[in-house]
């Protein structure tokens, strides 16, 4: 599949400092990307622009072909964004907040219905459907919000760090169900912290440092570019981000 | 265990303790405008303390026990201490529900009884400190002048203080027990907003009804018989008085530390989860539907809300004094104040749907127009407060329904006003910051109560026909112009 999924070319953004700085990358559709490099390296601030959270100061960012920056509606369509915070609303049940997204995104009401049963089942939440969301665990809001990102079937789902702050089962859960979403064709970035999650599930790697792209590949493709034959993500990783 | 493991084990000492929640205390809501408060609270402190200065020496004259006082200082003690209890039971709700570092406390190797009196005394504390710093000029000037004895009225306020606040941790502990943390914390806030909005409406009783608050007066003036005289005794130094008073008020923080803190610490940090009954109508469509739906649920559901209204009420009521000054009721008067509400109430509820976003990231991401969002954040501001006008609207329709061109216009227009006001001012905040929404900014608060009142003058004007009107209109308008002008970047 050749088709590119997110396109950045030269982006950039400056806070106090530059955060992304010149980045150039590419996401084939279908894909698993996982986006790795230290704290500050600009992972976030990348994603959030992709998001349509953030406007680069210079660049340009091509989702499904869509011009991001000319178009944001037309993008935002076919993007999902899960932070590491879950963005919930307390007062809400997780069936209330499902059809709150569904109306964001417009998804008929009759199918928005059908998937929040099933993701809500899938995710173990249906017996909490009418429960508000004030009293759930950590893990339990990232489900429901990973449930909001996924209830309008987005073609690329991005998910800053999706794994914090769930226990083990949980976690297993989220993987299979990113991966089934891949597996049916739907696109994914991830940042996170847990390299051995890059290393399993992704298809591609990209590592980030102080805003730029320093390697990318497949975990073979990366262990070739830095000639070390056997050697772990991690051991790949901080000498990268070094 | 080591030599220095077993000293880290007593912990802190209870006035370190004490330092901390203070200090906590002092910086709760200061934040970047912290400057600028306190220019704000020195300039509000000149008042009393030219105004106690000035009453001190009018009243040097005056005997070191003023008897024919006495009626009118007992009732007014009694009122403190209600009012008082008004207070403390939110400072209760804050220390103790809200908890903050409760947990990290008791789970420290500090007994947890010096930990929750240390909690108690900030509580105290705080009750107290705001009237002693205000009467703190009278009280110190009297005593200057040679009225030694009136010392006693500060030492009274701080009676008053802890009697209120170990009845709001008796009254709080109970609610907590028997209803649950989460509707005790309702109950006391809506408690809290009614209770304030009634000493409002006492406080307009003169305006209101004159008749009857001379009646009040000549009941309260006699002389009290004992021991109901002690409180207005006390304030004037009467030793034996004071010194009973002061044990009532011993007895009473520790018969609540006792009974209530306890309790209180004890309670379940997290609610019982609320369950809304398994829904059976199905899913909204469109856009605009399910962000005012969504909106409305929230506000329904949000905790401030009542005490809100409550709140807002109370801050209109010495409006309403003015314009219904003398007991009247008339058509302007009727459509002033049922403006002034509805375009007050938006400026609270605007702050929750428009700042208060608790998920802003996930509207910002979802393919929805801002201009979309914007019209259902201000259309959910709108109607609560235009549903409740309703009421004054009807009795305005069956007096002179022809009114009605004027107070609906108005009334949407107002409302309409002070939510664009919050739109272009309020800074993105957490929803539950809302208790600190007028703290953050004075001129803010101002300038809601100037175009609110611009817009309810505009209306009695335009009912009697007069061209002032225009006058009055573009004010408001000025001041949303104003607010445009200095709007904040989202």
């Amino acid at each position: 599949m050749n088709e590119l999924a997110l396109a950045l070319t030269g982006l950039r953004k400056h806070f106090d400092k530059p955060a992304v700085d010149d980045l150039d990358l590419s996401v084939r559709a279908g894909e698993l990307y996982a986006l790795l490099g230290p704290n500050g390296a600009g992972k976030t601030t990348t994603l959030r622009m992709v998001a349509g959270l953030q406007r680069p100061d210079a660049g340009g960012i091509r989702i499904f072909g869509v011009d991001a920056i000319a178009d944001p509606i037309a993008a935002k369509r076919l993007v999902a964004w899960l932070p590491d915070e879950p963005l919930l609303y307390d007062k809400l049940s997780p069936l209330e907040y499902l059809e709150f997204v569904a109306g964001l995104w417009s998804v008929e009401p009759a199918v928005g219905e059908a998937r929040a049963t099933e993701l809500l089942t899938v995710l173990g939440l249906w017996d909490q459907r009418s429960s508000r969301c004030e009293t759930f665990s950590r893990g339990m809001k990232q489900k429901v919000a990973l449930a909001g990102a996924l209830i309008h079937e987005p073609q690329l789902l991005i998910l800053d760090e999706p794994l914090t702050g769930l226990d083990a089962a949980a976690s297993r859960l989220v993987k299979d169900l990113l991966a089934a979403r891949v597996a049916a064709g739907a696109t994914v970035i991830l940042t996170t912290h847990i390299l051995e999650v890059a290393e399993r599930m992704a298809t591609r790697i990209g590592i980030i440092r102080a805003g730029r792209l320093v390697a990318e590949g497949t975990l073979a493709e990366l262990r070739i570019a830095g000639g070390r034959d056997g050697a772990t993500l991690e051991d790949m990783f901080l000498e990268l981000a070094r | 265990m080591t030599e220095t493991a077993a000293s880290a084990g007593t912990g802190p000492g209870f006035l370190a303790l004490v330092r901390h929640e203070l200090r906590l205390a002092i910086r709760d809501g200061a934040g970047k405008q912290r400057k600028a408060r306190i220019i704000v609270l020195l300039v509000l402190m000149l008042v009393p303390a030219l105004a106690g200065v000035g009453l001190a020496i009018a009243l040097a004259p005056e005997p070191d026990v003023p008897r024919a006082a006495f009626g009118y200082l007992a009732a007014g003690w009694a009122g403190l201490v209600l009012l008082m209890l008004s207070g403390a039971c939110v400072y209760v709700l804050r220390a103790f529900h809200d908890r903050g570092d409760l947990d990290l406390l008791l789970a420290a190797p500090i007994p947890p009884a010096r930990v929750l009196a240390a909690k108690s005394v900030a509580v105290h504390a705080s009750v107290a400190l705001p009237l002693l710093l205000l009467s703190a000029p009278f009280v110190l000037a009297s005593v200057v002048l040679g009225h030694r004895g009136w010392i006693g009225g500060s030492l009274m306020i701080i009676v008053a203080a802890v009697i209120a606040t170990s009845m709001a941790f008796v009254i709080a502990g109970g609610l907590f027990r028997s209803l649950g943390s989460r509707r005790a914390r309702m109950v006391i806030q809506a408690g809290g907003g009614v209770f304030a909005a009634s000493v409002a409406i006492l406080g307009q009783m003169p305006t209101f009804m004159p008749a009857r608050f001379e009646a009040v007066k000549a009941a309260i003036r006699p002389m009290p018989p004992p021991p109901f005289d002690w409180p207005a005794r006390a304030m004037f130094g009467a030793p034996l008085p004071l010194l009973a008073l002061g044990l009532v008020a011993v007895a009473f923080a520790l018969g609540a530390a006792r009974l209530a803190a306890r309790n209180l610490a004890d309670a379940a940090p997290i609610p019982a989860p609320a369950v809304s009954r398994h829904r059976t109508r199905p899913f909204r469509t469109g856009v605009m539907r399910s962000l005012l739906g969504k909106e409305l649920l929230l506000l329904w559901r949000d905790p401030e809300l009542l005490s809100a209204v409550a709140l807002q009420l109370a801050y209109m009521v010495p409006a309403f004094g003015l314009i219904f000054a003398g007991g009247t009721v008339s058509t302007w008067r009727l459509v002033a104040a049922t403006v002034l509400f509805a375009s007050m109430l938006p400026s609270s509820l605007g702050w929750l749907t428009l700042s208060g976003e608790d998920a802003p990231d996930l509207i910002a991401a979802a393919p929805v127009p801002v201009g979309v969002v914007r019209r259902a954040k201000i259309l959910a501001a709108c109607l609560p407060s235009l549903l409740m006008a309703l009421v004054p609207l009807g009795f305005i329709a069956l007096r002179e329904p022809s009114a009605l061109l004027v107070a609906v216009p108005m009334c949407l227009l107002g409302g309409v006003c002070a939510a664009v006001q919050q739109m272009l001012i309020g800074r993105p905040q957490k929803r539950s910051t809302f208790r600190r929404r007028q703290s953050g900014s004075m001129l803010l608060a101002i300038s809601e109560y100037l175009m609110a009142g611009g817009f309810a003058g505009t209306a009695a004007l335009l009912v009697q026909g007069s061209p002032w009107a225009a006058v009055t209109a573009g004010l408001s308008l000025a001041v949303l112009g104003v607010s445009w002008l200095v709007r904040t970047e989202k």
